[in-house]
């Protein structure tokens, strides 16, 4: 549990990153939140993943799942929610 | 960029839609029961406010059994299955292996039910397994497992129909992997505000995307459950033993070909129950012992898995020596990368492997592929708003979203109504089939597609709401009770229906239930998005 919970939160720190940056979720909403922060898909993805990496070569294939599931169901709920409630 | 040409988009996108508009209610039936089912043994143990034992079989069993196979016809005392249900009654069968009245192999025997602690025998039962009386104490948690596993479908017919399900939730999945162009780069795309329509295909979209490789994941394995056995197994048999699917169970459980029958004096079960626990870190959850009181009695203990792992264990012990002899394989003798998959199978569709935790995580993302399939439907309809045999349909999708759930809290309610009486099994399914129909009966009644939703809402809030306060007003054991005994399952249980009860009540009485009416839509709207 403590495995799926470190992991989890910082899948989802990472996710929280790649809302902020991602283009056309402020372009729909004509945001400008994020123009503070550096803008690297390619960082948060990797950063998005690490943790599921870092699972599944520590034999934890149990929180790896869970984690994966729970990151899934959580991203869903940050991204369906509008920028400005976000 | 599209994986396919604009045609076979086209194709897909039809193949799509129609194959989730002729099934898609189907599938949310089978889903939002399998996302209950998740939660079964908590059900169980909710119902009959909490088992006697935390831990089942690890409690003195020996002498008992032991006194008990004394009492049954030796030749029941070929093989003994041993394990609990939620309330923590322990079912012990000695039997032997026969064809039943259908003419189906199955096991023939005497059936015991042992309550908690005492040992006290609370059923002697003797015949075929599956002719045996139904376990009163599991009658709401087996009613909900099997409406997800066969809808309560004769066998085989029911598989089929759930196998049904997962091939089109594989084929929605598919289809809709290839006709999303822009998966990635829409994955952080709230529902855009511009029009209704649009927002109900963003918020189908968004959450389809989402759920995607559980969706496969979990349509996959509930696929090969139903299919496996019912169809996979008899090919299996008829390829290669001749048709002898005794012969073939035989072969791939790796039965050995010679056992010596000379009697013998088993060793001590509780010592290899005890065995098991030490070596896993969990405690067995399911005994299988064969050839009881023979030279080659063999004593089988499957635990839950230990914490890294998802797969349960089967420890099998020498019945005589008490010998541990190693970790058998689900399937054949030897380890295989067969065996492990089919190990995996299990509690990838159960999410049953990391206790609580996963379980909760595998339900909502069994709430999520229903929200899927509902706001899938809804779209369809919503871009046939002109059309009138379309909109009078698009009540189904209240009727059914909200009516399975409120049959399956009724049944709850006729559960908890007659187990104090001795007839749960009975009025468990007669309270979801009277909640069923009080659902189909508004559907019918009321015409209006928002009101319909708004009111069935609040009826399943209201059902959900009293479930607790009925649990305890029937007998039940209160918080007090349960906080003193440590068993807190009954608790958690409680608060999660009460407070889905005033959600869905509150959904019901303040909020824009998801549907629209034909009239609220723009023409703008309806043009808003190309029609399927």
């Amino acid at each position: 549990m403590v495995y799926s919970a470190g992991a989890l939160a910082v899948t989802l720190l990472a996710m929280v990153y790649l809302g902020l940056i991602d283009p056309k979720r402020g372009r729909v909403f004509a945001t400008s939140t994020s123009k503070w922060l550096p803008h690297s898909r390619f960082a948060g993805w990797a950063l998005v993943l690490l943790p599921g990496v870092a699972l599944i070569l520590a034999g934890q294939l149990s929180a790896f799942l869970i984690w994966f599931g729970a990151a899934t169901v959580a991203s869903w709920g940050m991204a369906v929610r509008p920028p400005r409630r976000f | 960029m599209s994986m396919v040409d604009k045609a076979t988009s086209k194709r897909l996108l039809a193949v799509h839609g129609w194959s989730g508009v002729i099934l898609g209610l189907f599938l949310y039936v089978v889903v939002v029961t399998g996302a209950v089912a998740v939660m079964s043994h908590e059900i169980g143990e909710w119902s009959v406010s909490g088992a006697g034992t935390e831990a089942p079989l690890n409690q003195p069993l020996d002498a008992r059994i032991r006194q008990l196979a004394e009492t049954v016809d030796p030749k029941y005392r070929e093989d003994v299955s041993i394990f609990p249900n939620a309330a923590g009654t322990i079912q012990l069968f000695f039997h032997t292996h026969g064809t039943n009245s259908a003419g189906k192999p199955d096991d023939l025997g005497v059936r015991f039910m042992l309550a908690p602690k005492t040992l006290e025998v609370l059923a002697r039962d003797e015949g075929y397994g599956t002719e045996l009386p139904d376990d009163p104490q599991s009658a709401l948690d087996y009613f909900l497992s099997i409406l997800h596993i066969s809808l309560h479908a004769p066998d085989p017919v029911g598989l089929y129909l759930t196998g049904l399900a997962g091939f089109v939730m594989l084929a929605a999945v598919i289809s809709g992997i290839i006709l999303h162009k822009h998966l990635l780069r829409d994955l952080f795309v709230s529902p855009r505000l511009s029009s209704r329509l649009l927002n109900r295909r963003d918020r189908h979209i968004l959450a389809g995307s989402w759920s995607l490789p559980f969706g496969f994941l979990l349509a996959f394995t509930g696929t090969f459950f139903s299919f496996a056995g019912a169809i996979g197994l008899p090919i299996v048999a008829m390829v290669s033993f001749g048709g002898d699917q005794v012969k073939m169970l035989e072969t791939l459980v790796g039965v050995p070909a010679s056992v010596n029958k000379a009697p013998a004096v088993m060793a001590n079960l509780d010592t290899m129950f005890a065995d098991a626990s030490r070596r896993t870190g969990t405690k067995p959850e399911f005994v299988s012992i064969a050839h009881w009181g023979t030279a080659d009695a063999k004593v089988q203990v499957t635990t839950g898995p230990v914490e890294s792992e998802i797969k349960y264990n089967n420890l099998v012990f020498h019945g005589i020596s008490g010998q541990f002899e190693g970790v058998k394989p689900d399937l054949g003798t030897k380890p295989s990368l067969g065996n492990d998959i089919f190990g995996w199978m299990g509690p990838l569709h159960f999410g049953n492997f990391g206790g609580l935790l996963s379980k909760f995580v595998w339900v909502m993302l069994g709430l999520v592929t229903c929200y899927v399939t509902l706001t899938g439907l809804r779209l369809w309809v919503e871009r046939r708003a002109d059309d009138p045999v379309w909109q009078k349909l698009s009540r189904a999708i209240p009727t059914v979203g909200y009516g399975v759930p409120i049959g399956m809290a009724a049944s709850a309610v006729g559960f908890l109504v007659s187990f104090p009486k001795g007839d749960a099994v009975g009025w468990t399914a007669g309270g979801f089939l009277v909640g069923c129909a009080v659902a189909l009966l508004l559907g019918f009644v009321i015409g209006d597609r928002d009101r319909l939703g708004r009111i069935m809402s609040v009826l399943l809030g209201a059902l959900l709401v009293s479930l607790p306060f009925l649990r305890i007003s029937m007998g039940g054991a209160g918080w007090v009770d349960l906080s003193a005994t440590l068993r807190f399952v009954p608790i958690m249980l409680d608060v999660i229906l009460f407070a889905g009860g005033v959600f869905a009540i509150a959904a019901g009485l303040r909020w824009q239930v998801p549907g629209l009416r034909a009239s609220q839509l723009s023409v703008r709207e309806t043009t808003a998005v190309p029609a399927e």
